[in-house]
C-alpha cells in the first residue's frame, strides 16, 4: 500500500479513538486558550442586561435531553443574569422535558442567588402542549393557557408574580432556548411579531445558520451559538460554567478534524498525481 | 441535576455502550438502544396523558367546562380509521389539523419568515466611511440574486446567466461549508458533555 493510500484509508476507530484522547486530555489540562465574545452574543446581553428591576422575563426551554451539553449552560447564564438583574423570570417549557430542564437550571442559579422566591421573583410554569397554538393562546390569556396550573399543579392565581403577567404586554423580553420546533420560529411568528415583545435565542450549533438571517432581519435580538455561545455569555456574567471549562476541548476537538480532512486531501492529491504521471 | 449514585451508574454505563457503537455493532449497544426506544416510547405516552388527556377530561368532569367535549370527540375520530365502514370520520381530525396549521401558517409566517426577509435583503450597496458594511451588503445581495437564478430552469443557461448561476453555486457551498462547520461543533459539544459526565459525576476526576 502507498503512502496515498495509507493517508486515505485510516481506520476510523483510530480517528475516534484520537479525537477522544484529545477531548480527554485538555478537559484534564486546559490550557487557557482565549475566547473572544461575538456580536451577537452581546447583543442578547445587551438585550437582558437592559431590562429594569421588577420587569418580565420569559425563559423557555425548548430542548430535550440530547442537546442539554449546548444549551443548558446558556439558560443557566442567562437565568442567573435576570436574577442579578432583579428580573422577575417565567420558566416555560414547549418541549415535554423542558420544565424538567428548567428546574434542574433554577436549582443551579439559586444556589448563587438563595434569597430568590418562588412564585414572586420567579416560577416555573413547565411544559404545556400545543407549541404554536400554546404561544397564541399564551400571549392573550396566561391563565387559561397554561390551565391555570404551574409545573407542580398549583393554582396559578395563588403566585403573586401571575397578577402582574396576564397577557403578552407585561412581557419585556422572552428567550427560546431552540433546539429544533417548537423553538424561536414559532416564538417569533406567534408571540413576538403580533404582540410587539422582544425575542432572543439561543440554538444548537447546527441550527445557527437558519438563525442568522433573523438575526439580521431584527426578529432576534441576537443569538447564543451552542456551546460556543453558552461560554461567551459565562464570560459576559463573569461566571465561569461548564461551557467555558470544555472550549479548549472543543477547538483542539475542531484542530484534529481539519488535521484529518487536510490528511485525506493531501493522501487525495497524491493519488491523483501518481495516476497522472502513469497516464 | 443532582443525580443520586445508582442514576449516575446506570447513565454511565449506558453512555460507554452506545458509545461502544464507535468500535462495532454489539450486544450492549443494542440492549441501551432497545432501552433508549422503549423509555421514549413511554415517555411519550404517559406525556400525552398527563399533559393533553388529563387537563382536558379533567376540566369537562370538574371545572363543567364541556366546550372541551367538541376537541375530544374530534380526537376520538381518528380511532375511526380502525373500523372500515366508519373510517372516513377520521378525514375530520386531519381536516381539522391541517386547517389549523395552514391557517396559523398563513396568517402568522409569511410577514417575518419570507417578506421582512425579502425587505432585510434590500440594502445600500456602498455605505459612506464603512468599506466592510458595504462589502457584506454588496455579498448579501450578488449572493441571494445569484442563488435565485440558479434556481431559474425557464431558459436554458448562457452567457451571463451562466456566470450568474455559477456564482450563485459557490455562495450556495461556502453556505453549505459554514452549516457542516457548525454541525461538526454540535456533535463534538454533545461528546463534550457526555465526557464532562464521565469525568466528573462518574469518574470524579474532573472538578
Amino acid at each position: 500500500m502507498t503512502l496515498s493510500e495509507r493517508l486515505q484509508s485510516i481506520d476510523r476507530r483510530v480517528i475516534y479513538l484520537i479525537l477522544a484522547a484529545v477531548i480527554v486530555g485538555v478537559l484534564l489540562h486546559p490550557i487557557g486558550m482565549p475566547i473572544r465574545v461575538g456580536k451577537e452574543t452581546q447583543t442578547v446581553y445587551a438585550a437582558l442586561d437592559a431590562l429594569k428591576p421588577g420587569s418580565l422575563f420569559v425563559l423557555s426551554f425548548d430542548y430535550s435531553a440530547s442537546n442539554v451539553p449546548e444549551l443548558h449552560p446558556s439558560a443557566i447564564a442567562m437565568l442567573k443574569h435576570a436574577f442579578s438583574k432583579n428580573v422577575r423570570v417565567v420558566l416555560t417549557a414547549l418541549s415535554p422535558e423542558g420544565g424538567m430542564w428548567a428546574n434542574d437550571a433554577l436549582g443551579v442559579a439559586l444556589q448563587k442567588y438563595p434569597d430568590k422566591r418562588y412564585g414572586v421573583d420567579y416560577i416555573n410554569i413547565g411544559y404545556k402542549p400545543g407549541g404554536q397554538v400554546f404561544l397564541e393562546k399564551l400571549a392573550t390569556n396566561v391563565k387559561d393557557a397554561c390551565a391555570n396550573t404551574d409545573a407542580s399543579g398549583k393554582p396559578l392565581d395563588s403566585f403573586p408574580i401571575m397578577k402582574d403577567f396576564r397577557t403578552a404586554a407585561d412581557v419585556s423580553l422572552a428567550a427560546s432556548m431552540t433546539a429544533g420546533e417548537p423553538g424561536y420560529p414559532q416564538w417569533i411568528a406567534n408571540y413576538g411579531e403580533p404582540n410587539k415583545v422582544p425575542i432572543t435565542a439561543a440554538t444548537v450549533a447546527v441550527g445557527v445558520s437558519g438563525a442568522i438571517p433573523l438575526v439580521t432581519s431584527g426578529h432576534l435580538k441576537g443569538v447564543l451559538k451552542g456551546m460556543r455561545g453558552a461560554a461567551e455569555y459565562e464570560l459576559l456574567i463573569k461566571d465561569k460554567g461548564t461551557a467555558v471549562a470544555g472550549m479548549d476541548a472543543q477547538s483542539l476537538g475542531h484542530l484534529t478534524i481539519v488535521f484529518f480532512v487536510l490528511v485525506g486531501n493531501i493522501g487525495y492529491f497524491l493519488q491523483r498525481a501518481r495516476a497522472r504521471g502513469r497516464s | 441535576m443532582q443525580m443520586q449514585r445508582v442514576d449516575i451508574w446506570i447513565a454511565a454505563l449506558l453512555t460507554l455502550a452506545m458509545f461502544s457503537f464507535l468500535y462495532k455493532e454489539n450486544p450492549f449497544y443494542r440492549v441501551a438502544e432497545h432501552v433508549f426506544v422503549g423509555v421514549a416510547a413511554g415517555h411519550g405516552v404517559i406525556v400525552a396523558v398527563d399533559s393533553y388527556l388529563r387537563p382536558t377530561v379533567k376540566s369537562v368532569v370538574k371545572d363543567d367546562q364541556y366546550i372541551y367535549i367538541i376537541p375530544l370527540v374530534i380526537g376520538l375520530l381518528i380511532y375511526t380509521r380502525y373500523v372500515k365502514s366508519v373510517a372516513w370520520l377520521s378525514r375530520i381530525t386531519i381536516a381539522f389539523l391541517v386547517g389549523i396549521g395552514a391557517g396559523i401558517a398563513l396568517t402568522r409566517q409569511i410577514k417575518p419568515f419570507f417578506l421582512d426577509q425579502i425587505a432585510a435583503t434590500i440594502k445600500p450597496v456602498w455605505v459612506a466611511g464603512k468599506l466592510g458594511v458595504s462589502l457584506n451588503n454588496i455579498v448579501l445581495i450578488t449572493g441571494v440574486v445569484a442563488t435565485l437564478i440558479y434556481f431559474f430552469f425557464t431558459t436554458s443557461q448562457k452567457g451571463v446567466l451562466k456566470v450568474t448561476s455559477t456564482y450563485g453555486r459557490w455562495i450556495m457551498m461556502i453556505a453549505f461549508g459554514a452549516a457542516f462547520g457548525n454541525t461538526v461543533m454540535s456533535r463534538i459539544s454533545l461528546f463534550l458533555g457526555r465526557a464532562q459526565f464521565l469525568m466528573k459525576d462518574f469518574l470524579g476526576v474532573l472538578h
